[in-house]
């Protein structure tokens, strides 16, 4: 028995970063929205205060604010001739699950893309020829440009009151940021935030091989800010409970800050609580959606019809629920037919430890999300690629995230694991190692994807997504050039401090065990045409017009940045196409 | 955490004083009898602005005359009022040219003189109005949902007792100085530099007159012996 509920305009799948942007903005329009989360409402006041929210077993180690993989979970394998396995505990990502959803555990890195970026496969083969591009990659352009996202770049950095410094404003390089971002319309609407004794080191020898460093542009506020919504922020007070935590302060950009407060109470919008969708109807024969159905808190089934479906849920899920619903048509790895699930990417994550002598104090616990600096000479285009057998880059920070007791312990790695010489191991180096984070670029590779699992299921009994995943030659090689330029800024830290400096390499197979980010992106990429995308340019569905996706799963690849300021600026993108234009005459917005 | 990195924060607000020397385990015997002379009258500000007279020599304060209670605070916090005090930073008719005519080297003993005071737990008061010492407690323990307020706690400790050595006591300081505290702020007086500390002008910017009655009187009945003690601070 389903209950059929009345109509309304919009229907928003998830309410994490995109939803909110998206409810604000349609019901800014006189829409009306229904915002659906399959988690908890949650808030600021009273769920994210201390000493509740300082609990690193809780959220730290048993990931509390995660999706229960018991409920959910997705599974994996390398290649396509292993069989996969659920993941039955988080490890190497961490879907949120709640109002906010990762927006309410996330550290706050907030980064553009490059130019080159948006349009990767032309500019690759304009600059250095086709052999560039390695046999297996499925490089493409995304079909929109830079330029025609900067305006909501800019917008989403000050809803989220970033810190920061430009280094190309308006194509004039600034002393102080950095050089090689592309150009910026204005000033981050915040300075960065003090930075750290990590990041200071890490400054002077980066500048002394000749890069550029800069601080890291910051969603940890760096003083008491108002943004476009009227939302009200409160500076970070470095309390180092960033990842994996919810900000007690309202001094960590997200949708409970930004935009909730300015959302809520409006008679517009309609939020519904602990709502599963299952999918959404499609008719096949029209190319449109009718609505979503989803399970609520009670167990029953309920469908909600909708004139425009917004698929609004963390990357893979948006890919499964399409999966799920019969939308678009299936990548196949075979024959590189059909999208759904196409070019799933990853981070290419690599790192380098420097142990100094006692003398020099870190302080780790003193730290915030995006607290640190950076450089990106070696980052996307920025430098050039002939020669050297692999695309893509990364960028090397120096991060002070937060230094809590149950999990920070950096010892050298012929410490013993354990007893009395680890213990001594970690007293020593506790405040005196220094952590170089690269952060690599991840291209996309035609046996990389994802696609319904054919032996388990959901707690709903729906089929669970599976991910097919290893690091593409192309990666591997990338990642080993970026390291050593980390190696050899570690070592000019180092030196003087009679230290030691450890590289952690990209080795082996993809695990899924070790975490090492949640940045999933890929699976319902946005492009220039319906053969080689799910979503054309205003993340519109090419086979359903009234079903737009949002989110990091539209990215045809995933450069060397964190993916949430590019997942800002792309939905207020569509937000506003959808607004102003879709709303007024629904149709494709473009002609396939 | 937080407690260190107001290490931090008091080493590059200290300045001309050497501020590690604050921060060992111990604190210098001569210097707690050196500052306990200043209490007494005898450093730059005289016997007129000694500082017992008002504070007593436990550091325990008087409620009834909203003089607030040192005991218990950090000398870190101490001494960055004193010398916002004797900067003209933080403005008081009486604190001010007191803290002016100290030297930087009588400011720091003094400092420590009362930070090493044991807390002194102030006698029962009438709780007064019970709803507002409800609504106090709520602020404190969790926030404001309605108002946009985080919880007083997360930085000021449990029940109030502070963060050594930034984030002052507030258990069991008069309700009327902490009320004229939070006011000032809400009318435009910067709690102190940099830009971490204006989160206490925001919050205060937030809070009706009811809300500041609410926190005040709540931390005022806290009874509570208890100090923080962070590491490396002066207990």
């Amino acid at each position: 028995m389903t209950t059929r509920l009345p109509e309304v305009d919009v229907v928003l799948v998830g309410m994490g970063w995109t939803g909110a942007l998206l409810a604000k903005e349609l019901t800014d329009a006189g829409h009306r929205v229904v915002g659906l989360e399959r988690g908890h409402p949650r808030q600021t006041v009273p769920d994210f205060q201390s000493p509740t929210m300082h609990d690193e077993l809780r959220y730290a180690v048993r990931h509390g604010l995660m999706l229960d993989p018991a409920t959910e979970t997705v599974t994996f394998r390398n290649y396509q001739a292993e069989v996969a396995l659920p993941v039955r505990q988080l490890g190497s990502f961490l879907p949120g699950n709640h109002l906010g959803g990762a927006g309410v555990h996330w550290n706050g890195q907030t980064w553009r893309f490059q130019e080159s970026d948006f349009v990767l496969k032309s500019h690759l083969e304009q600059r250095y020829g086709r052999g560039i591009i390695q046999e297996g990659l499925t490089i493409q352009d995304w079909g929109v440009t830079y330029a025609e996202l900067e305006p909501h770049y800019d917008r989403f950095e000050k809803i989220c009151g970033i810190g920061g410094k430009a280094g190309n404003l308006r194509g004039q390089i600034q002393p102080g940021g950095d050089p090689f971002e592309a150009p910026r319309s204005d000033e981050f609407p915040n300075p960065p935030m003090p930075q750290p004794n990590a990041a200071a080191l890490f400054t002077r020898a980066a500048a002394e091989v000749g890069a550029h460093p800069f601080p890291v542009p910051t969603a940890n506020l760096s003083r008491p800010y108002r943004n476009p919504y009227g939302c009200e922020m409160q500076p970070c007070n470095a309390c180092g409970f960033c990842e994996r935590f919810g900000c007690e302060h309202f001094a960590k950009a997200s949708p409970q800050v930004c935009v909730l407060p300015a959302l809520m109470g409006k008679p517009e919008f309609e939020l519904r609580t602990l709502c599963t969708v299952t999918r959404v109807e499609y008719d096949r024969t029209a190319k449109r959606a009718t609505g979503v159905t989803y399970i609520d808190g009670m167990g029953r089934e309920v469908f909600q019809p909708a004139g425009l479906v917004i698929l609004c849920a963390f990357a893979y899920h948006n890919a499964r629920l399409l999966l799920l619903s019969g939308i678009g048509q299936p990548y196949d790895p075979a024959t590189g037919e059909g999208s759904v699930g196409k070019n799933y990417t990853y981070q290419t994550m690599a790192g380098v430890s420097v142990f100094m002598d006692e003398g020099t104090r870190i302080n780790p616990y003193m730290g915030a999300g995006a607290l640190g600096a950076a450089i990106n000479d070696w980052n996307g285009e920025a430098f050039d690629h002939g020669g050297l057998g692999f695309v893509g880059g990364g960028y090397i920070a120096a991060y002070t995230t937060g230094g809590r007791p149950i999990e920070h312990h950096p010892v050298p790695g012929d410490t013993p694991r354990w007893g009395s010489a680890w213990k001594q191991a970690v007293k020593r180096h506790y405040n005196s190692t220094l952590s170089l984070s690269v952060h690599g670029s991840s291209m996309p590779h035609r046996g990389n994807y994802l696609d319904l699992d054919p032996t388990y299921r959901d707690s709903l009994g729906n089929p669970l997504l599976r991910m097919t995943f290893d690091f593409p030659a192309n990666d591997r090689l990338m990642a080993d050039f970026v390291t050593d330029k980390a190696e050899e800024i570690g070592r000019v830290i180092a030196a003087p401090r009679n230290g030691r400096v450890e590289a952690s390499r990209r080795r082996g197979r993809y695990s899924v065990v070790p975490y090492q980010t949640t940045h999933n992106t890929g699976g319902t990429i946005m492009g220039t045409n319906p053969r080689d995308s799910v979503l054309n340019r205003y993340l519109q569905c090419w086979d359903a017009h009234n079903v737009f996706v949002m989110g990091a799963s539209t990215f045809a690849h995933n450069p060397g940045y964190n993916p949430t300021g590019t997942v800002g600026a792309l939905a207020l993108w569509a937000a506003r196409a959808i607004r102003d234009d879709y709303m007024r005459d629904p149709r494709p917005l473009v002609q396939a | 955490m937080r407690a260190a990195f107001g290490i931090a924060v008091a080493i590059a607000v200290v300045g001309g004083v050497a501020a590690e020397e604050l921060l060992g385990a111990r604190p210098d015997p001569q210097r707690i009898a050196s500052g306990r002379a200043v209490a007494a009258g005898s450093g730059g500000q005289g016997q007129q602005g000694a500082c017992f007279s008002c504070h007593g020599f436990d550091g325990a304060g008087q409620q009834a005359a909203l003089f607030p209670a040192l005991a218990g605070q950090s000398a870190e916090y101490l001494l960055l009022q004193l010398d916002r005090y004797a900067s003209g930073a933080r403005r008081n008719e009486v604190m001010s040219p007191i803290a002016a005519a100290m030297t930087p080297e009588q400011r720091r003993d003094v400092s420590i003189y009362y930070a090493t005071q044991p807390v002194r737990v102030p006698e029962p008061q009438p709780l007064g109005d019970v709803m507002l010492l409800q609504r106090g407690g709520m602020l404190s323990a969790s926030g404001g949902a309605d108002i946009g307020v985080q919880a007083c706690q997360n930085c000021h400790g449990p029940a109030g007792i502070g963060i050594a050595p930034i984030y002052p006591r507030l258990a069991g300081q008069p309700a009327g100085y902490l009320a004229a505290r939070l006011t000032a702020w809400r009318d435009g007086e910067a709690p102190a530099e940099g830009a971490s500390h204006q989160a206490m002008a925001q919050i205060a910017k937030r809070l009706s007159d009811d809300d500041i009655k609410a926190v005040s009187l709540y931390f005022a009945s806290v009874r509570q012996a208890a100090a923080s003690t962070g590491t490396g601070v002066l207990r």
